[in-house]
């Protein structure tokens, strides 16, 4: 005989289930569109108010963005259908693992998340300032 | 004497089918284009693994917790009739002091990060909707917040009664968490809590941040101070001030834990130590920390606003 509180949680686990698809299957995520400069700055102004940009870049899927404020450097990726965003000391970026695709910044802290920028391979990373 | 330690049932467990089937409704109106709904795959399932984990939890804790508000209600000062008619104005007691009470723990589980650890992930999601409102904690057991509804306990309200109205309470404030409804009627949106209210609370805009902590009646925030109005110039962005960059449910359950301990290791004094784990959310000792009260400041310095008008 399964314990009643075992059973209880079987079944959450398939209305679980259940519910994950179909929010997978009604398609209805929030609309958001890819980057352009406009939204990546509109993006950090919101998160980081007190920074301003001094120069950005989009990478180029349009899913990642990076910006120079003075000797920071604002980072802003895809997470589902938001987009997440982090600072970090502008000379931190080389430390950015490089791919085929681009470049991986993992951001190691509480918060977490892995940033992955579509970057030519023949484009210095970090990107050149003004 | 037993019937009024124990419920007979747990109304939260009864309601589950209700909320499965008012999550199916939600996402079906936003495929009908009917509301504007939104859901994401992933933050579904963290949101619903997040629930589940907090009934295992819940469990594991419901021991002590049962066990120490049936002591404190064997040393009550008064004896609340429970029989007949008179009963009525027990329970209609009870759903006020409870909900004060609910008030008092929302506002500490936000404005210190002892209970903010075990609250953030019930805010961590960027969307808001039916599902966001299942993602609860796994950890409010062990930081000890339960010990604020033992005074209801020793005042003479029995558990029974106790814990049914904290059952009902959580229930009312699932539906609450959606965006398919709008507003209701003004009587009713000046003295409950509704999704309205609660949206600005679930908001991270600098102008809602630690706002809206009501339970069942928006009446406590109006009272003391913390009430804020939904704005149609200002939609709110959903989430907690740094989002979380994954959808890993380990990480939403214990991110802040982690980033206390993390806080506590680097640590240069005893007041550092304790405003690390007391302080509010944000803390730091160089006094440039985002906490909610210096972000609604610097955000109203910057548009010229006043951080905390009068409540409406």
């Amino acid at each position: 005989m399964v314990p009643p509180f075992l059973l209880q949680l079987g079944v959450s686990a398939g209305f679980i289930v259940l519910m994950v698809v179909l929010a997978s299957v009604a398609k209805i995520p929030r609309a958001n569109p890819l980057l352009d400069d406009a939204a990546l700055r509109r993006l950090l102004a919101d998160d980081f108010p007190e920074q301003v940009p001094d120069r950005t870049w989009i990478a180029g899927d349009g899913q990642a963005g990076l910006a120079a404020a003075g000797k920071t450097a604002l980072v802003a990726f895809r997470l589902g259908d938001g987009y997440v965003t982090r600072d970090l000391p502008w000379d931190d970026l080389i430390r950015a693992h490089r791919t085929p695709d681009g470049v991986q910044l993992l951001f190691n802290g509480p918060g977490g998340g892995l940033a992955r920028l579509a970057w030519p391979g023949e484009a210095p990373w970090p990107p050149e300032r003004p | 004497m037993k019937d009024l330690e124990h419920a007979p049932f747990d109304v939260v467990t009864l309601a589950v089918p209700a909320f499965v089937l008012l999550i199916v409704l939600e996402i079906g109106l936003g495929w009908l284009k009917r509301a504007p709904v939104r859901y994401e795959t992933r933050d579904t399932a963290t949101s619903l693994l997040l629930g589940l984990g907090s009934t295992v939890a819940g469990v594991l804790t419901a021991g002590i917790v049962g066990g120490a508000t049936i002591w404190a209600w064997h040393h009550r000062i008064l004896d609340l009739p429970v029989a007949g008619w008179p009963t009525v104005g027990t329970w209609i007691a009870l759903f006020l002091l409870e909900d004060l009470t609910y008030y008092v723990f929302h506002r500490l589980s936000h404005e210190r990060r002892f209970w903010w650890a075990a609250h953030v992930n019930h805010h961590s999601s960027q969307h808001y909707n039916l599902s966001t409102a299942l993602r609860q904690s796994w950890t409010g057991g062990v930081n000890g917040s339960w010990l604020l509804w033992l005074p209801l306990a020793f005042l003479g309200f029995p558990p029974a009664m106790i814990f049914v109205q904290k059952g009902i309470s959580l229930i009312y404030q699932f539906w609450i968490h959606t965006e398919a409804v709008r507003r209701l009627p003004a009587p009713l949106e000046y003295v409950l809590n509704t999704p309205s209210h609660h949206r600005v609370h679930h908001a991270r805009n600098p102008r809602y941040l630690d706002r809206n902590y009501a339970g069942i009646l928006i009446i406590w925030d109006r009272m003391f101070g913390s009430f804020e109005a939904e704005r149609d110039d200002e939609p709110c962005r959903y989430g907690i001030v740094r989002n979380l960059g994954d959808f890993n449910v380990l990480r939403a359950a214990f991110h802040e834990w982690w980033a206390i301990g993390r806080d506590l290791l680097a640590a240069r004094s005893l007041r550092q130590a304790v405003m690390a784990v007391f302080g509010p959310p944000g803390w730091r000792a160089d006094g440039q920390g985002d906490t909610a009260v210096a972000l609604r400041a610097r955000w109203a310095a910057r548009v010229g606003a006043d951080p905390n008008p009068p409540a409406a």
